[in-house]
């Protein structure tokens, strides 16, 4: 099969980026921020 | 007293249900007829399909929540709707065959005064050869189905264990399918539980999509803020596939199914053949196959249905090019426009047009993505649609009608990456609006303030906290109403 394997033009995440996807404290921020930002999103659609 | 009847009890339907009896006085009846006693909330059949959680966690009976809030409930299938009534009988109804355990298969006349047809897909695993549960691939579409899916994988993943190399191939089993966000989610989930099981060095893992690219998820990609840069959501899926050493095929069209092979044609339309152990490919979606007669008993199925099977609303379906597409082609209101009282919602209702630009191969086969409706727009379009109906019931003509088109509402996708509150990360990404709409944002056709992409835990805890509050929601729980679509 002819498949696309490792495109190299796509960007990949450096060593801290990963670190910081799973570091709770970061990651606890993020998900106020995120919530925040789907609940501008739902305000508009609603 | 007037009669509201919603056909279908998915996301679409029960949310109308629920909205609409909470509006009418008890002395107007809600009815719902629906082929299963229970709802199943499918965002999370994923999780199930992969082992991580049990069929049992995604659904919900409906009976006792439908008793406790005062509506009907028939178990059947719509098989016919009369929106003219039927010989002496003027008055509108639809024909509903039995499928519960007592006279199954018995047929029944319902009559109505609005009616929603919230029926959603059907799985047109047919339209491939070979494609399916019943045939060589697994599926997800239902929990039944992701079940049968999770025995199969864990089945691979024992093999593996055992020093067998396996391939996985997830995606789509049509070049016209739809909800290709699906299969991006299930792919990464997959990825994630071989490396929790240990085998991820004996697995190769494949995604196979009829989109034209990665991140296209049939709404033709979209574009968001990350690091100073404006990106395109290809970028972002190709690198977390790139990540995981997940391969992709895109622009493809799976003509057919054998055990362990699939046959696909590709946009340059060129034939070839991948081999694999495990296969979840999703099948495409049309309609399903409700007939629409009139008094004399003349099939006027057209009049309410596109070929597709999809029903007619207020959208323009006048045939156009890509480059004539425009946001207000969507419809606002889903009400049928020769018979006032009908609605589509959800997965039901009839799209204008597609919202990735059409493809053809080079030998002419159609491989491009069909317009997705995501749970978040179904339920707020069957909202809105319950709200308008209890305002005509009620006599309320005077407010306008609450509008609800895809081209002026977002849609949060969080697509989990591994079902673990600690490791486990998802891609939430947002959208507004879901139809791009190049009037109002000339450059990306969607507001990029409201347009994101992240990767992290946080997204996976959204995922899981969204899951349990959707459950509640389903159950009509107290203060349910206040959770937002
Ligand atoms: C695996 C998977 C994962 C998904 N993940 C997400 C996600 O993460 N986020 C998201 O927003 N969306 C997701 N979706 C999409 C979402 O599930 C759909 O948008 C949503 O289910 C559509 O709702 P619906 O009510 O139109 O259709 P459905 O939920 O399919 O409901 C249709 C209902 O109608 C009933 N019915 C069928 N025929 C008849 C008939 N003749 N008479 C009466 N009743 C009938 C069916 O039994 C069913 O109860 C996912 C879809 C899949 C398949």
């Amino acid at each position: 099969m002819s498949v696309n394997k490792t495109d190299q033009q796509a960007p990949l995440p450096t060593h801290s980026t990963r670190f910081f996807r799973t570091f709770v404290p970061w990651q606890l921020l993020k998900f106020i921020l995120i919530n925040l930002k789907m609940i501008r999103m739902i305000r508009r659609s609603h | 007293m007037a009669r509201v009847v919603i056909l279908g009890a998915g996301i679409a339907g029960h949310t109308a249900a629920l909205f609409a009896r909470r509006r009418l006085p008890r002395s107007h009846q809600v009815i719902v007829v629906s082929p299963k006693d229970i709802y199943n909330w499918i965002p999370s059949n994923i999780w199930v399909g992969v082992g991580a959680m049990s069929s049992r966690e995604v659904v919900v009976p409906l009976r006792p929540v439908y008793a406790k809030m005062g509506i009907d409930f028939v178990q059947g299938r719509a098989v016919e709707i009369h929106p003219e009534g039927t010989g002496a009988v003027g008055t509108p109804r639809v024909v509903v065959e039995n499928t519960g355990e007592e006279a199954t298969g018995q047929r029944r006349e319902i009559g109505y005064d609005y009616l929603i047809n919230a029926t959603g897909p059907k799985l047109n695993f047919a339209a491939t050869p070979g494609l399916g549960p019943e045939g060589f691939t697994q599926s997800v579409c239902t929990y039944e189905h992701a079940d049968k899916a999770a025995g199969a994988f864990l089945a691979a993943v024992e093999e593996m264990k055992k020093g067998r190399t396996q391939t996985l191939l997830i995606g789509t089993g049509h070049g016209m399918c739809t909800c290709e966000g699906a299969a991006f989610e299930f792919v990464l989930n997959v990825e994630f539980e071989l490396r929790r099981h240990q085998v991820r060095d004996k697995a190769r893992v494949v995604f196979i999509s009829n989109e034209p690219e990665l991140g296209d998820f049939g709404v033709g990609g979209m574009h968001f803020k990350r690091g100073g840069y404006v990106v395109s959501s290809k970028l972002f899926a190709e690198s977390l596939f790139v990540e995981r050493g997940v391969e992709w095929i895109t622009g493809a069209h799976v003509q057919k199914v054998e055990a362990g092979k699939v046959f696909y044609e590709t946009l340059d339309g060129e034939n070839h053949e991948a081999a694999f152990d495990f296969a979840m490919l999703l099948p495409p979606f049309t309609g399903t196959g409700m007939k629409a007669l009139d008094r004399a008993g003349q099939d006027i199925t057209a009049d309410l249905f596109m070929p597709n099977g999809f029903m007619k609303v207020d959208a323009d379906y006048s045939k156009k090019d890509y480059a004539q597409w425009k946001a207000a082609d969507w419809p606002k209101t889903y009400r049928n426009p020769k018979y006032a009282n009908i609605f589509a919602v959800g997965i039901a209702f009839a799209p204008p047009h597609a919202i990735t630009r059409p493809r053809v191969s080079a030998k002419g086969t159609p491989i491009s993505p069909a317009p997705p409706r995501t749970g978040m727009p179904s339920a707020i379009i069957g909202r809105v649609v319950a709200n308008n109906i209890a305002d005509l019931v009620l006599g309320r003509t005077q407010r306008r009608p609450k509008t609800a088109s895809m081209a002026a509402l977002g849609a949060a996708c969080v697509a989990s990456a591994g079902a673990n509150w600690w490791s486990g990360t998802a891609a939430s990404m947002t959208m507004y609006p879901i139809v791009p709409d190049f009037e109002r944002f000339p450059e990306y056709g969607r507001d990029l303030k409201f347009t994101f992409g992240d990767i992290g835990s946080a997204g996976h805890w959204i995922k899981k906290i969204l899951h349990y509050l959707f459950i509640y929601k389903a159950k009509a729980l107290p203060m349910w109403w206040m959770i937002p679509e």
